[in-house]
């Protein structure tokens, strides 16, 4: 069986209009866009359409893509980031009436491939090691900001703390963080 | 500031945490092009982009694959016509001649979307079915693009959704041309009405419930009107809705029960 193409080929393949390398990228990161949706939005049916959003715009927009950048996994989950963000914050965001979801059961193709899977579960083994290594309310504080888009001052609002306390949790927690995952 | 010493700040930069006034200036920076500063944001988008890898992983729901690349394939087809850079739409008066046409396209594939999604058995839908499906989609979603591309610059077109709870599975669009004097109703989903009643829309402006028509949905649901809209002062806020009427109407006045409703936006 041949090697499945990586996430770069991919990428190529969908600014070529190569609906098949789309699905394909669909197949490997639906679930974590989807995933990332949901611990935002805290809604299915918005979390769904940031899917939809954000798997649309690299198939439009795909020439954005700048592989010196970053990897097409850092570009897919700053711009679901992003796009999440951006419903967060629009208060006159109606929700489309979405066509309800059952069109039959899909199986992910087997082009996602097994290698890629295995780097997503070691990444993800990874960050789950690096969050664990927070201390508690440093990883809270970093959540907050992360996921849920809230400012210094909502944060400190939230978890009762002095701002610049707040904004040292943050940076102190990003920081070692990103030194822990940087190291392995 | 070296450039070293701006590491960790671009790194709350990317996770949307500087503060504005050193954000203002660390973008002011990465617009001159500093190669150093562009790799250590690099790295912190790099870095922050993991940070979901720690969420348990939920599949997306079924059917959802299937429309976005129903809708990537419509697109495509649609760059290949027309092609990438052509020209805006414009909206004329020929062009608001023919927009009735344009409605009655996204309305015939929403329609036949319907059918094929209401009375095509789920269990015997083999991959051939779902993809129709999909294409159906697709396209239903690049009329709605299109049309919503001749929505923009057209001025005096107004947009009402009607929806209620006694006929949750309907919807109604109302398209009111304001500059014409002209609306267009089109519904599915609706129930027939029941025996010796009929269905009735009403143009409600200031408490005032203005008669619009009667009308049956065929036996797939759907019902289509139109009609001149009243005098009514400028910037006047309007609400449609639909009435079960007894069937010797119209009627003046609504004397049956409330089944969508919806406001012009």
């Amino acid at each position: 069986m041949p090697d499945a193409p990586d996430d770069y080929d991919l990428m190529e393949r969908i600014e070529r209009r190569d609906t098949e390398a789309l699905g394909m990228m669909y197949d490997r990161y639906a679930g974590l866009i989807f995933s990332l949706g949901q611990r935002m939005l805290h809604d299915r049916g918005e979390a769904e359409e940031l899917v939809s959003d954000v798997f649309l715009e690299i198939w439009r927009c795909a020439d954005r893509y700048d592989a010196r950048r970053g990897a097409p996994l850092t570009y897919l989950v700053t711009l679901g980031r992003s796009r999440a963000i951006d419903r967060q914050r629009s208060a006159a965001s109606h929700r489309r009436g979405s066509v309800s979801s059952d069109i039959g059961s899909e199986t992910p193709s087997t082009a996602a491939g097994p290698p890629a899977i295995a780097v997503l579960e070691e990444n993800a083994k990874r960050v789950r090691l690096a969050m664990g290594k927070l201390e508690p309310i440093y990883r809270q504080a970093v959540e907050l900001a992360f996921f849920d888009g809230l400012t210094h001052t909502q944060i400190a609002e939230r978890l009762d703390k002095p701002l610049g306390t707040i904004k040292t949790y943050i940076r102190q927690g990003l920081i070692r963080l990103r030194d822990c995952l940087r190291k392995d | 500031m070296e450039c070293v010493d701006r590491r960790d700040m671009i790194l709350l930069f990317a996770a949307g945490v500087l503060d504005a006034a050193e954000a203002a200036e660390l973008r002011q920076h990465l617009a001159g092009g500093c190669p150093q500063c562009s790799g250590y944001l690099a790295e912190a988008e790099s870095t922050l982009a993991l940070l979901p890898l720690q969420l348990d992983v939920e599949q997306a729901p079924p059917g959802l694959k299937h429309r976005v690349l129903g809708r990537a394939r419509a697109q495509a087809a649609r760059a290949s016509s027309v092609g990438d850079g052509s020209a805006p739409m414009r909206i004329g008066g020929w062009d608001r001649v023919v927009l009735p046409a344009a409605i009655a396209a996204v309305l015939a594939v929403a329609v036949t979307l319907l059918v094929v999604r209401q009375f095509w058995p789920v269990n015997v839908r083999s991959p051939e079915d779902q993809r129709t499906i999909a294409d159906l989609q697709g396209q239903l979603h690049l009329v709605e693009d299109q049309l919503s591309e001749v929505q923009q610059p057209l001025k005096g077109m107004k947009f009402a959704e009607l929806t209620g709870s006694a006929q949750p599975a309907a919807v109604g669009h109302v398209f009111l041309d304001t500059a014409m004097k002209n609306w267009y109703f089109f519904t599915c989903g609706m129930r027939p009405a029941p025996d010796g009643k009929t269905y009735e829309l009403w143009l409600i402006h200031d408490g005032q419930k203005i008669p619009a028509g009667t009308f049956d949905v065929s036996g797939n649901g759907t019902a289509t009107l139109l009609g001149s809209i009243p005098p009514l002062p400028g910037g006047a806020a309007v609400t449609l809705a639909v009435t079960d009427e007894p069937s010797n109407g119209p009627h003046q006045v609504p004397t049956g029960k409330l089944q969508i409703k919806g406001d012009v936006e």
